[in-house]
């Protein structure tokens, strides 16, 4: 072999790999740098809220499951990925005081409480790469039978996004202050917010989930959230 | 480029682009001279500078962490090795002066000829340099392309990529007030990467155009943009990513109204102070992240607590000690930004020992903590200026009870050289005419005491 074919082969495989490098590499990395700096933001609100440490990636890691499983499309998975991590971004604004009060609210506490999905919206709103996210976590807590809030969207009018997040919202939520890798109490919250079938949840995106969550635990899952989600 | 009063001497200023000119136009002379026209005067190398005014035209930004890739470079090394000094000088700089004339319309005609004479001057110096160092190098080289010729290519981009970066670099120090960057981190962490994404290019351009001529060129131009185009975009995305994170950690913090202008401020003066203090380029970098983002850990803290107008109880106190180590464990999640969780973690530290969370002394707390310390003391002082930005447990100060505050605690509750940087920033009139007016009285002072 000649010197000259060795330098060919040699700037061959550099160009080969500069475009793999920008191609291939690279989007992936942006991708997971994207994912990471989300979390640390949802890791603020849990901080806040106390109890909830690891909720956001539960709820990413089950609105992923969810979306894939109905055959969304791969961009649209991971939309409602960072959609749920942001969705409860607005309790910042939220007094602590209501956000870590043990008795029951009051129906004003209540009412102020409500107003996060609305501030996590206008808060996603102004960050231009994640505005198209917005739609999404303003309805995450409409209820198909329309007696959700801010809006009282029903049905199919609310986006097929918001009505996963929805279901995994309420899930995270029932797990509040609970061990997380507990098969059985997973289990316990599921049977907790599986009364909203039908009138909170939709149906078809409900089924999906008991499906997920059932195979979960007739495998016996034994990794922790941590290790599925990483 | 903006006019600033010069802060080393004003003959270096009005003359040095001057200078720079002549130098490249002596350099081209000579070695015109030196060769025969048949030698520098080549058609190939026309068709080579069209091409190069076309890629000048679209110039590439910057690389997260620096890396630049241009086509002018490896077009450069081609033309040393293919035809001469004299045309790779030519092809080099008529690009780069006739992008400064077309682009940035903005500026009168004048001004853009200048400096685009200025940046060509630059250029023809550092192509200059490399051609010399080639022929010198491959003096006595049999072949086309053998190892010695390699290595004297190789060479010839060292030392091109080394001259321009001293000539911008200075040219950025003088003009801009631009830090002098450290050259040899310059090199590593900017020329070297740089130069090993683009040899090969350089090499497989020498190639094909000695193989296809022209239409070898053509050939590698395609897919050479395509991947250029691929980076430009890249590089926008990482771009969007860190401002995203930003204005996302800023949004977070706005649910205290008094922080609103206040972060934003402070990110400006921590890198004036930083770039006073010699602090390396790479963290002044990440300084705005950590102004930006440094109270975080408050949205872990009851604002009825932060608020509270009554003494605080121990249990509150105890809440409010917690909010720097709250900020850097969400920050420390972040990518790319991992020294910053550190100066959060530290930046209610106290020189004297007396600071949370962990009660470090001088000389145990990095340099950028005590920068964030100072900067937010000051701004948290004075911010009255928008509605709402008060604290409500205390009245704001006028900017010169604010700078006695700073000096009195310079030792104590400061890191006494940050606060000195950090009066002097302000008697430069870094911060607004209102401020240094105040600032110049407090430098005059320690003068005299001195």
């Amino acid at each position: 072999m000649s010197f000259t074919t060795f330098v060919y082969i040699v700037v061959m495989g550099s160009v080969a790999f500069l475009c793999y490098y920008a191609l291939l590499w690279l989007p992936g990395q942006i991708r997971r740098d994207y994912r990471q700096g989300l979390q640390a933001l949802a890791r603020a609100v849990e901080i806040r809220e106390h109890g909830t440490t690891g909720s956001a990636r539960l709820r990413a890691y089950y609105a992923t499951q969810i979306a894939g499983r109905l055959g969304l499309p791969v961009q649209m998975i991971r939309d409602i990925e960072f959609a749920a991590l942001l969705q409860e971004i607005g309790k910042v604004s939220i007094p602590y005081r209501i956000l870590n009060k043990e008795e029951p609210l009051t129906d004003d506490e209540e009412e102020v409480l409500k107003l996060h999905s609305v501030l996590s919206q206008r808060m996603v709103e102004q960050v231009p790469s994640l505005a198209r996210l917005a739609t999404f976590i303003r309805h995450h807590h409409e209820n198909w039978d329309g007696s959700g809030y801010p809006d009282g969207l029903r049905g199919e009018e609310i986006p097929l996004a918001s009505r996963i997040l929805h279901v995994v919202g309420d899930y995270a939520d029932a797990l509040r202050g609970k061990d997380l890798d507990n098969p059985s109490l997973r289990l316990q919250a599921v049977e907790q917010i599986a009364a909203g079938k039908g009138t909170r949840y939709d149906p078809r995106v409900w089924e999906v989930f008991q499906a997920i969550v059932r195979a979960e635990t007739s495998r016996q899952a034994s990794l922790s959230t941590h290790e599925r989600y990483a | 480029m903006r006019d600033i009063p010069p802060r080393w001497s004003s003959f270096l200023v009005r003359y040095y682009h001057r200078g720079i000119i002549l130098i490249a136009a002596g350099l081209a002379l000579v070695l015109m001279l030196s060769t025969p026209p048949a030698q520098w005067l080549p058609v190939g190398a026309m068709t080579i500078l069209l091409f190069a005014v076309a890629t000048e035209m679209l110039p590439v930004s910057l690389l997260h962490g620096g890396t630049q890739v241009t086509l002018g470079f490896p077009i450069v090394c081609t033309v040393i090795a293919m035809y001469g000094t004299v045309p790779a000088m030519a092809v080099d700089s008529l690009p780069t002066l006739l992008a400064g004339v077309l682009l940035n319309r903005s500026y009168p005609l004048r001004h853009r000829l200048r400096w685009g004479m200025f940046n060509a001057a630059q250029s023809a110096i550092s192509a200059g340099t490399a051609g010399i160092v080639y022929y010198w190098c491959s003096a006595g080289a049999t072949g086309f392309l053998t190892i010695h010729t390699l290595l004297a290519l190789t060479l010839a981009a060292v030392v091109y990529l080394m001259v321009n970066a001293l000539l911008v670099s200075v040219a950025g120090a003088l003009y801009n007030r631009e830090p002098l960057p450290n050259i040899w981190q310059y090199m590593l962490r900017i020329v070297l990467p740089t130069y090993i994404l683009v040899m090969p290019l350089s090499i497989l351009l020498i190639l094909l155009l000695r193989t296809y001529h022209v239409a070898g060129f053509i050939m590698v131009a395609v897919p050479f943009l395509a991947a250029r185009e691929c980076f430009r975009q890249r590089i926008q995305q990482i771009r969007n990513y860190r401002e995203t994170i930003r204005a996302l950690g800023l949004l977070v913090q706005h649910a205290h109204p008094y922080t609103s202008g206040h972060l934003q401020r402070a990110s400006q003066m921590a890198i004036s102070v930083a770039t006073r203090l010699g602090v390396p380029t790479r963290h002044i970098e990440l300084l705005p992240e950590a102004a930006a983002l440094h109270d975080l850990g408050k949205v872990g803290v009851d604002e009825a607590v932060l608020n509270k107008l009554t003494p605080l109880t121990e249990a509150d106190w105890q809440m409010i000690r917690s909010h720097p180590l709250k900020g850097a464990e969400i920050v420390s999640g972040i990518k790319h930004i991992e020294p910053v969780a550190l100066w959060i973690t530290l930046h209610h530290e106290r020189p004297d020992g007396k600071g949370y969370p962990f009660g470090l002394k001088l000389g145990e707390i990095p340099i950028e903590a005590h920068i964030i310390a100072v900067v937010d003391a000051f701004d948290a002082m004075v911010g009255d200026d928008e509605k709402g930005e008060q604290r409500p447990y205390r009245k704001p100060k006028t900017v010169p009870e604010a700078i006695a505050e700073l000096q009195k605690g310079a030792g104590t509750q400061f890191h006494p050289e940050v606060v000195r940087a950090f009066i002097d920033a302000l008697a430069a009139g870094e911060f607004g005419v209102e401020h240094a007016k105040h600032a110049v009285s407090a430098v005059a002072k320690r003068q005299a005491v001195a």
